[in-house]
């Protein structure tokens, strides 16, 4: 009788380990299926009448699933948008894109003549050091929050001042 | 007697053309890029700025990537030029929407990127006689006439003018400053 209500602890300590990790699992999917990395994010200055903006960032997946950015917000514009460049024939064009898919454990870089987002019809110019609020909208309803710093656009592209000539 | 001279004068006249020829070439050349648009501070002609090296290229202010990245590249190329060798120098960013684009916005949005650039337009079947001479591109991509979100899909190339005002570089898609610096070098 000892011995069988020992076995029987026994087994609803193993059931318990067992749903608890199971708990762990589903719960860490669940926050691994949300979360996505952002890095390097900036966005370009505009000149003063310029009426649209560009984000550019890297976006990394380390989850086991894909994700999909299917909606932007920000205060900012009138319209934020995720957009595509293709080129044919050496005429550039730009195609707003319904969603944005994140394969697991990848990354997909938004950059120059690339994918980005487009802040349509700024409410004011954006000027070097401002900091934009945006918001990321997953197909799964989640919302991430991230803040994008304003960075000269002369940033990125190499200076080669030793050819001054004079 | 009457045949001879008949048959010199056709010499003359025959050699008259061939050597004139490509002077003749050049100015037909000359004439396909001249143009003339309105600034905020008045009409200017590309003939305005003979003695002068002249960088054009056609956007948009709406264009929020290639056409301030492209106009970003060639301002810092310049930075490696001295000023001195600047005053030699004028970037005219001409709008393919003016529609949208105005002049006062224009010359902020041109300045902006150096203080060497303007911005100007006209209307729009004149932008397209322009474009076409050039053998560049553009078109106003509307969904439905009320559209004031549209994007233009365009060509970006630089054009390159010599003092003379001859074309001499036609850059295409430019993704670093060293190819226009290069190019700029050669005549700057």
């Amino acid at each position: 009788m000892l011995l069988y209500l020992k076995l029987l602890g026994g087994f609803k300590m193993l059931l318990r380990y067992i749903l608890l990790f199971g708990y762990l699992i589903f719960f860490n999917v669940s926050i691994y299926a949300s979360s996505l990395i952002i890095k390097d994010a900036y966005i370009n200055p505009t000149p003063n009448g310029a009426k649209n903006g560009v984000a550019f960032m890297k976006i990394f997946n380390n989850s086991p699933e894909d994700i999909v950015i299917t909606n932007l917000k920000s205060n900012i514009s009138r319209k934020t948008e995720l957009h595509t460049h293709n080129m044919l024939n050496g005429i550039m064009r730009m195609h707003k894109l319904s969603r944005l898919t994140i394969k697991k454990k990848s990354i997909v870089e938004l950059k120059s003549m690339s994918y980005h987002i487009m802040f349509i019809g700024l409410k004011k110019s954006l000027k070097k050091e401002d900091i934009v609020k945006l918001k990321l909208i997953l197909s799964s309803k989640e919302e991430i929050d991230i803040k994008i710093p304003v960075k000269s656009i002369k940033h990125k592209h190499k200076k080669h001042n030793k050819h001054i000539s004079h | 007697m009457k045949s001879i001279l008949i048959f010199i004068l056709s010499l003359i006249s025959i050699a008259i053309l061939l050597i004139s020829k490509p002077y003749i070439q050049k100015y037909q050349t000359k004439q396909k890029y001249e143009f003339k648009l309105q600034s905020f501070d008045g009409d200017i002609k590309l003939s305005d700025f003979r003695g002068k090296i002249v960088a054009v290229y056609f956007g948009y202010m709406y264009c929020p990537d290639v056409c301030p990245n492209t106009l970003s590249l060639l301002s810092q190329a310049l930075d490696s030029f001295s000023s001195k060798k600047l005053k030699d120098f004028k970037g005219i960013f001409i709008s393919v929407d003016p529609l949208r684009d105005d002049l006062k916005n224009l010359k902020d949005y041109s300045t902006y990127f150096h203080s060497n650039f303007i911005g100007v337009t006209s209307d729009q079947n004149n932008i397209k006689t322009i474009t076409k001479n050039y053998g560049s591109y553009f078109v106003l991509e509307k969904n439905g006439t009320n559209d004031i979100d549209y994007t233009v899909a365009h060509t970006s190339y630089i054009y390159l003018f010599d003092r003379n005002g001859n074309l001499v570089s036609k850059l295409n898609h430019i993704t670093s400053s060293e190819e226009i610096f290069e190019a700029l070098n050669k005549i700057l």
